[in-house]
């Protein structure tokens, strides 16, 4: 019975830390971007088949091109932060998702971005800002 | 005798072995010496975009589209109320080739409204088009060239060719005895040289040299040099290297060699999109391009172009109708100015300078790269009709004599850098000195949201609010006289708010607020800002004594702009190979370098300097809600007038000052900044929106005493302040808390947790 009892706590113990340690970045997070227009749309549906086909380096350019056309769209920041987290351009995806949430109040995106801002220091090695971004991110 | 003769035939082997090596090296050199094409941004057609059908029309008229009744072969539309067809030219950009389509644009109000595929009606979100091209990169002996494979060349330009110039070619070896012989017997009965005797191959060898010498020497060695060439290679290839090489003008320096190039040249368009009659002339033009030049002789160029027609028709080629229509046609030359290094000097500068840090200058003369740069023709044209018009304008009002006064354009995205505008000189296709890139001249006043911005990254000493000292300044200075900087109105204004202090850009409360931050955190400032010249530390650095280009003033005002993210000016997106595989992608990059407080407050005070401070002229110009923000400059005894502006999508940099230094009696606002309101009036500019961060909060501030205030004070303004920053006291006109320092207290800290609760519930709601 001993034995059963610390499996559990030890069960339970994983489960809760588990939870608390994964901050919420699904790989295959698809925002409510609200109504945008059908060019952005294209271009990231572009960018999507290329990230499928491991051709990063054309989803950049179809991403960088939404941006020509609406810059002030967060989302797009923030999907181009998560691209250069696959590709471990870590600096980058720091400062995409820096951008992404100097642009937005939306809670859900915010949130998404201080996860990748966590992914993106541990990358880095840098244990404090990774820290502090998982913080931030319990916070919005 | 026999040694003679033995002697005779060595020097005649060792003559022609020297021809063959010369020939063939001379062959195979040319065949690779083809300098980058450089084209602007591409342009990208999307529902939405505002962009009105006359505009697009301009767009496609100036890459040399066809106005056609029915649009068929790529670089045509044709045009009927809102809607416009068009077929579209194939090109090949980084991530790959755009096909050519056809496609039907519609248009509603001042905007693009929806995009057709002609051929499938389905709906097309976005389309590229083509871009300009724009320039060449230093091509070699000032030659250039627009390869085309002989595939690409259009039959019936073969057809007039071999008609008019060499027959014979598929079947002679080099030279044409019969030809020339044909030659004789035409010109003896003409009375004059109507017809030349020289094979296209032995034309071919007459081009690689670059003196003309007609002497009978000259003619027997590129004889047996012309024999030597069929020998080696093949007609085809002979052919190819011909038609791009044969010279068929000259526009100043530049000499136009090669079917392709002339094409682009005389009528702004790829070969293959050439009419029968377009291609009359160019063949035409063989024999002698400057007698039969279009331009400059449009009446030998067309009874030149009409004879070659009319050869084709007796050789079957044209049927009669189609004959007197062709020679009925105008010429069709375009007007557009001819794609060259002379279009945009100061623009291609600043490209050549980014490309050398990664390529070789061989590579870039020889290679055959393309390049996509970000330069918007659109914008530069307006640029430099601004700058133009504006000078000579102020230069009447003034009596100044014309021509005293020069200027300086940038213009770019500040949200990623791009540069789409580059003005170096007031007269801007004179490749001289480029005063963008080059003219270092005092800042001035422009430095001061660097030293504002440095005040306002303390936080915990410096808000909006701040009370400053605009009263004189004297600062003893070891080996020279005190530093005493006086105001632009020669008045003291007392105590003034910090943002009064900038946007009215008082010289003596920046100054003293300067010397209290220190000069070392105002240049380590600016250095984040993106400022990478050493910057000499001495207390006048705080009024702009300090010498910048142009575009490092862009660069610091870009970071301000882009709410505190650098991003390092750029004018190149992508480089291909010549075969157009992708080399190289110059991506997105940004970097954040101030806080997003800071960044705020100084974009906000920026903007107060438009609406009620030393730029509000441009009030009158620009409706308030664009919401514009930027700064005037004006140095000692006006020598140099500044201003630096953007909007929400915009940034430019404007200077104008004299070569020689000397006063114009301008100050920013009355100089550069006209120029820059005439050009971006013009432009589309979005409204610059600031996102507030969560820890700023609007607060009520009285301006004379600094301190906080409510509705019951008259003169309150509202400003936007850190939390916990800014005034803690209530001034005496504020009924809430006044002197009541107790309660104020007591409300302190759960107080304030009940306001932030508040808030953020009332941000959740919005």
């Amino acid at each position: 019975m001993q034995v059963k009892r610390s499996h559990l706590i030890c069960g339970l113990a994983a489960i809760i830390v588990t939870a608390c340690a994964d901050p919420l970045v699904r790989d295959d997070a698809e925002f409510e971007a609200g109504d945008q227009a059908p060019v952005v749309v294209a271009l990231i549906d572009s960018a999507r088949l290329d990230v499928e086909r491991g051709a990063l380096d054309q989803a950049s350019d179809s991403l960088e091109r939404a941006l020509r056309i609406a810059p002030t769209d967060a989302t797009i920041w923030s999907r181009l932060a998560r691209l250069r987290l696959r590709q471990e351009a870590y600096q980058q995806a720091v400062q995409f998702a820096l951008r992404s949430n100097s642009m937005s109040r939306d809670t859900v995106l915010r949130r998404y971005n201080f996860g990748i801002l966590e992914k993106a220091y541990r990358g880095m090695g840098d244990t404090q800002r990774a820290d502090d971004a998982r913080h931030q991110a319990r916070r919005e | 005798m026999r040694r003679l003769a033995v002697f005779g035939v060595l020097v005649v082997v060792v003559g022609v072995v020297w021809l063959d090596l010369t020939i063939r090296s001379k062959f195979e050199g040319r065949r690779w010496s083809i300098p980058a094409h450089v084209y602007s941004r591409p342009l990208e057609l999307y529902s939405g975009l505002k962009l009105t059908l006359p505009q697009l029309t301009a767009e496609l008229a100036a890459r040399g589209y066809r106005a056609s009744p029915v649009p068929q072969i790529a670089g045509s539309y044709s045009v009927r109320e809102s809607k416009i067809r068009i077929a579209t030219r194939e090109f090949v950009f980084w991530d790959g080739k755009q096909p050519a389509r056809h496609v039907q644009v519609e248009f509603d109000a001042e905007q693009l409204w929806h995009i057709t595929d002609a051929t499938t009606g389905a709906a097309v979100p976005v389309l590229r088009l083509d871009p300009r091209l724009i320039g060449s990169v230093s091509p070699v002996h000032h030659e250039d060239r627009s390869l085309v494979r002989l595939d690409d060349v259009p039959e019936q330009l073969l057809t007039a060719l071999l008609l008019i110039e060499d027959r014979n070619f598929t079947r002679h070896f080099g030279v044409d005895p019969r030809g020339l012989a044909r030659a004789m017997w035409i010109n003896l009965r003409a009375g004059a040289v109507v017809q030349g005797g020289s094979t296209i191959t032995q034309q071919l060898v007459k081009n690689f040299y670059l003196t003309a010498d007609r002497t009978l020497q000259r003619k027997m060695v590129e004889m047996a040099m012309a024999i030597l060439l069929e020998f080696h290679y093949e007609k085809h290839e002979i052919l190819e290297a011909y038609v791009n090489e044969v010279f068929l003008g000259q526009a100043g320096r530049r000499a136009i060699h090669g079917f392709g190039l002339a094409s682009q040249f005389h009528f702004g368009r790829p070969l293959r999109e050439l009419t029968v009659p377009e291609i009359a002339l160019l063949v035409g033009l063989v024999r002698a391009p400057s007698y039969y030049n279009p331009r400059r002789k449009p009446d030998q160029a067309l009874s030149r172009r009409n004879l070659v027609l009319d050869k084709l028709a007796e050789n079957g080629h044209i049927d009669a109708a189609d004959l007197a229509a062709a020679k009925r046609s105008s010429l069709g030359i375009t007007e557009i100015a001819p794609a060259s290094t002379g279009d945009y000097p100061a623009f291609m500068d600043f490209v050549r300078r980014q490309l050398r840090r990664d390529y070789r200058e061989d590579d870039l003369r020889s290679a055959g790269l393309s390049i996509i740069t970000t330069i918007d023709p659109e914008i530069q044209s307006k640029a430099e009709r601004a700058l133009k018009k504006r000078l000579a304008g102020i230069e009447s009002e003034r009596a100044i004599v014309p021509g005293t006064l020069q200027g300086a354009i940038i213009v770019l995205r500040p949200d990623n850098g791009e540069v789409l505008a580059v003005v170096g000189d007031r007269a801007p296709t004179f490749a001289g000195f480029n005063r963008v890139l080059d003219a270092r001249r005092p800042i001035g006043s422009l430095v001061k949201p660097a030293v504002y911005l440095a005040a306002l990254n303390r936080a915990d000493r410096y808000h909006l609010a701040t009370m400053l000292d605009d009263t004189p300044v004297y600062l003893k200075q070891a080996g020279s006289a005190a530093w005493q900087p006086q105001n632009y109105d020669k008045q003291f204004h007392g105590r003034v708010l910090l943002i009064a202090a900038l946007s009215h850009s008082y010289n003596a409360a920046t100054a003293r607020l300067g010397l209290e931050i220190g000069v070392d955190v105002v240049a380590d400032t600016m250095r984040v800002l993106g400022i990478e010249r050493s910057i000499q530390r001495f207390p006048s650095l705080l009024l702009g004594a300090t010498n910048l280009t142009p575009v490092e003033v862009a660069q610091m005002y870009q970071t301000l702009a882009n709410g505190g993210f650098r991003a390092p000016l750029r004018t190149i997106l992508s480089v291909l190979s010549e075969n157009q595989r992708p080399l190289a992608r110059y991506p997105l990059d940004v970097q954040q370098v101030i806080d997003p407080e800071p960044a705020y407050l100084i974009n906000y005070a920026l903007q107060r300097v438009v609406l009620d401070g030393t730029a509000r002229g441009l009030q009158s110009r620009f409706p308030v809600t664009l919401q514009l923000a930027g700064k005037t400059g004006t140095t000692d005894e006006f020598r140099d007038s500044w201003f630096a502006g953007y909007s929400g999508n915009l940034l430019a940099v404007v200077w104008v000052g004299r070569d020689d230094n000397k006063s114009t009696g301008l100050s920013g606002a009355s100089g550069a900044m006209r120029v820059w309101s005439d050009m971006m009036q013009q432009l589309s500019l979005e409204p610059l929106v600031l996102n507030m961060p969560q820890r700023i909060d609007m607060t009520m501030v009285d301006p004379v005493s600094g301190l906080r205030a409510d509705a019951s004070c008259a003169d309150a303004i509202e400003l936007p302040l850190i939390e916990g920053s800014g005034p803690s006291e209530y001034a005496d006109c504020a009924s809430s808390g006044a002197g009541d320092e107790v309660g104020q207290r007591a409300r302190g800290w759960f107080g304030r947790l009940i306001d932030r609760i508040g808030r953020r519930r009332r941000e959740r709601a919005k």
